[in-house]
């Protein structure tokens, strides 16, 4: 049985992006979600393996959003989505809890390792 | 010891002090001019440890303590030579004159103050004098240093615990590595104490960081601490020593034992004082070579096309890519010698902070952050007279007197910090306070008083609009025309000096919680990355740095994507409405096209749409100043959205585009504003 994802991302274009790449390899993708109000929420209701993160949303970013899940479900393994050059961002989230991140634009093989790692050392 | 005797020893104490602290002023200007002497050394250091013993024995801690610190570093430049650099002379200037104040203090029978700017002093003795005081360092070593001292420690904390080196190389992870480092070192503090790491402050580095070691000692197993670690990356990018192999010499490529000498000559060896000019000129070259570098590449791609079988074209074709690198790493380079730490500027407000706070009778703590964000050094002296002008604004008139804070239910002490960040490809000094904040209704009454807005204008500006009028000429809300602040030189001289710098100041506030002010700075005014686009035959730049996305626009999205809002043209872009400029309306060059590309760039958090023919790519550009052709004053007159020109590999000239200057001009005047019809 496949591990269950939620994707948090307000750009359409990477949520199809992120399905794609995490379809074609036996994942199942629970949820899309395109803020972080809508990703705690969803959180709770499709209780993920692991959620992968983007950082600039509206309405509540994914730093915060992912406090909140964390809050929740602190074994919750929250994966950071971010932009190059947003270092400030990504060590705030790493602080706060992310277990690791990915630099967007990103490559097919590096999500799936990263989120494998993720998944290996996840409790 | 009874009173009489003790106010004969305080006198006695007094007299001498005042001797040595000339003597040690006198030894400190020397040094500043001649460079090491042993003698004057030696003599500075017999002064320092005078002071230091009679100071101990009256208990004047604060002498005490300062005196030690100096010692330390006095002893450090007897034992090795070729040490002294700038650094240590201010920092050994400022204690004397710490010492001096100090001195004054106790002959004025004030208590001896213990305040923060002495703990700051001391910290930095530190910094001096430890062993992994220089934060700088960048990793050209793979190597971790460890003093005998050290090692020895570290062999007693084997005995309990494990020590173990983790030495990184990173394979896979290509962008910012040092976000992996940091993940690592974040994962790995929660298991146990990291003693040092390779970069030194590792969880400060940003950047390419492909080779990184941390050392820790943890109560947790090798397995147990590589399970942790490979959380992050994979196994065969990291070696783990323990604590007997790093003894026996087999981690002898990532760890070696140094005798303390050497390991004090190794921390800051080799540097040399070069003239300013002189850097300048290299910079200007490494920027005229940039230019060909693009040159080439842009030749190359046309050879590509038609010489497949010519040898040396081809050698040239292998030539070339190797010419590019070295052009790039060259430009950094240069680069980084110009870089200095803000901190070297920051240092030097101390003494200005407690000048302003006796004066004004408030009680003000200062604080730092980011001293190591460094900064061109041409910049740095440019924005050191503004920042003055800021901190001491903060102060006069942010900070209230220590009864007023407490009515307020705050700490009478209040509190400037200076802190200093990189954010993208700019600089931010922040001067921040927690006093009573702007009062903006104070503003609007000062700026109508002074004419310098309508009444109707007033009502209708937004907060950030009224907070920028104190940067207006002419304005000036200190009530008291003191001797600090309000002598003329007002927050417009604060605005023009930074615009200068191509830089922009910032103003937050909020009523009863304080002000912070930021000067954003461009990280460097030479070299950028830019976007190339096309419109109507002409090329432009964009910098990178202000772009979010680009999207073609055709037939089939235009009515998508463009909208129109009373009577402007917007675009809706991830749920925000921006504003849409067309490039050819913009400086009137005929009708826009109805397909191309819309560049979505903004600049601190105003954004815009740029409709555009054609996106070329991605360039590295040289920015030219076209100082004497636009601007104000200049022959052309101002053309907003221009900041400069370039040269394009093919020899060809393209304007740089300035956001910001097109988004205050659209914002201004709308489509009424006279523009003049500019190509190049």
């Amino acid at each position: 049985m496949g591990k269950k994802i939620l994707v948090v991302d307000d750009a359409s274009f990477m949520r199809l992006n992120l399905k794609n790449i995490l379809e074609g390899q036996d994942y199942e993708v629970v949820g899309e979600a395109t803020n972080g109000n809508e990703a705690v929420k969803l959180y709770q209701e499709t209780r993920p393996d692991l959620v992968t993160m983007d950082i600039t949303m509206p309405e509540k970013d994914g730093i915060t959003a992912m406090k909140e899940i964390l809050e929740i479900d602190p074994s919750a393994l929250v994966l950071i989505i971010s932009a190059m050059g947003q270092e400030a961002y990504i060590k705030k989230a790493i602080v706060a809890g992310a277990k690791h991140f990915i630099v967007k634009p990103f490559k097919k093989d590096n999500v799936l390792k990263v989120i494998e790692k993720v998944l290996e050392g996840g409790r | 010891m009874s009173n009489l005797d003790f106010e004969k020893f305080q006198k006695l104490f007094l007299q001498e002090a005042n001797e040595q602290l000339e003597i040690m002023e006198k030894a400190i200007m020397q040094l500043e001019e001649k460079g090491e002497d042993r003698e004057i050394i030696d003599e500075f250091f017999r002064m320092a440890h005078s002071l230091k013993g009679s100071a101990g024995s009256m208990g004047y801690t604060a002498i005490a303590s300062l005196t030690h610190e100096m010692e330390n570093v006095l002893d450090k430049l007897r034992n090795t030579p070729g040490i002294l650099n700038d650094d240590m002379i201010d920092l050994l200037f400022i204690s004397i004159d710490t010492l001096k104040h100090l001195r004054e203090n106790v002959e004025k029978d004030l208590p001896e103050s213990v305040n923060p700017e002495i703990d700051h002093l001391l910290q930095r003795f530190q910094e001096i004098t430890s062993p992994d005081g220089q934060k700088k360092q960048k990793a050209v070593d793979k190597k971790l240093y460890l003093t005998s001292q050290e090692f020895k420690n570290l062999k007693e904390k084997d005995q309990e615990k494990n020590v173990f080196l983790l030495c990184f190389e990173l394979i896979h992870q290509q962008e910012m590595q040092s976000m992996v480092a940091f993940l690592i070192f974040n994962n790995l503090k929660d298991e146990g104490e990291i003693i040092k790491t390779c970069p030194p402050h590792l969880e400060e580095v940003e950047g390419d960081l492909p080779f990184f070691s941390i050392l820790i000692c943890t109560e947790k197993g090798r397995e147990e601490i590589g399970k942790i670690v490979e959380q992050a990356l994979d196994q065969e990018e990291y070696k783990i020593f323990p604590w007997s192999e790093i003894e026996k010499g087999e981690a002898g490529e990532y760890c070696q034992e140094v005798k303390e000498s050497f390991a004090r000559r190794d921390e800051s060896r080799d540097s040399i004082r070069v003239d300013i000019e002189k850097v300048d000129q290299l910079m200007k070259l490494v920027g005229e070579l940039v230019i060909d570098k693009e040159r080439l590449l842009e030749i190359s791609k046309g050879i590509k096309a038609n010489s497949r079988d010519n040898p040396e074209a081809q050698a040239l074709l292998q030539t070339i890519p190797h010419v590019d690198f070295i052009a790039t790493e060259l430009h950094e380079s240069v680069m980084d010698i110009r870089m200095y730490p803000v901190g070297s500027i920051f240092k030097r407000f101390p003494r200005l902070v407690r000048d302003i706070s006796r004066q004004t009778g408030k009680e003000v703590h200062l604080e730092f952050s980011g001293e190591d964000t460094e900064l061109d050094r041409t910049i740095l002296q440019e924005v050191f007279d503004p920042l003055v002008h800021l901190v001491r604004n903060a102060i006069d008139h942010g900070i209230e007197q220590p009864d007023q804070r407490e009515a307020r239910g705050k700490t009478a002490r209040g509190s400037v910090a200076l802190n200093a960040w990189q954010e993208e490809n700019n600089i931010v000094i922040e001067v921040k306070d927690d006093g009573a904040g702007i009062d903006l209704e104070k503003i609007k009454a000062r700026a109508l008083e002074k004419n310098l807005v309508r009444e109707k204008q007033a009502e209708e500006m937004d907060r950030e609009s009224i907070l920028e009028l104190i940067m207006e000429p002419g304005f000036s809300t200190s009530e008291s025309v003191n001797d600090l602040s309000g002598r003329g030189v007002g927050m417009d001289v604060v605005r023009t000096n930074i615009e200068n710098l191509d830089g922009e100041v910032e103003i937050t506030s909020e009523a009863g919680m304080g002000t912070s002010i930021k000067i954003v700075l461009p990280l460097t005014l030479a070299i950028v990355q830019a976007l190339m686009v096309r419109e109507k035959g002409n090329d432009y730049a964009i910098p990178l740095s202000a772009i979010f996305e680009t999207m073609a626009v055709n037939g089939k999205n235009e009515s998508d994507l463009i909208k129109t809002v009373k009577n402007r043209e917007v675009v809706i872009w991830r749920e925000q409405v921006i504003p849409l400029i067309r490039l050819s309306d913009f400086f009137q060059m005929g009708t826009s096209c109805q397909e191309g590309f819309l560049v979505i760039g903004g600049v601190k958090g105003r954004m815009v749409a740029i409709m555009v023919e054609a996106v070329l790519g991605e360039q590295e550009i040289v920015v030219k100043s076209l100082g004497d052709f636009l601007g104000k004053d200049k022959l052309f007159g101002e053309i907003p959205g221009i900041s400069g020109a370039t040269i394009k590999g093919n020899g060809e000239v393209a304007l740089i585009l300035d956001i910001q200057g097109m988004l205050k001009s659209f914002k201004k005047g709308g489509d009424t504003i006279e523009r003049q019809s500019i190509s190049c």
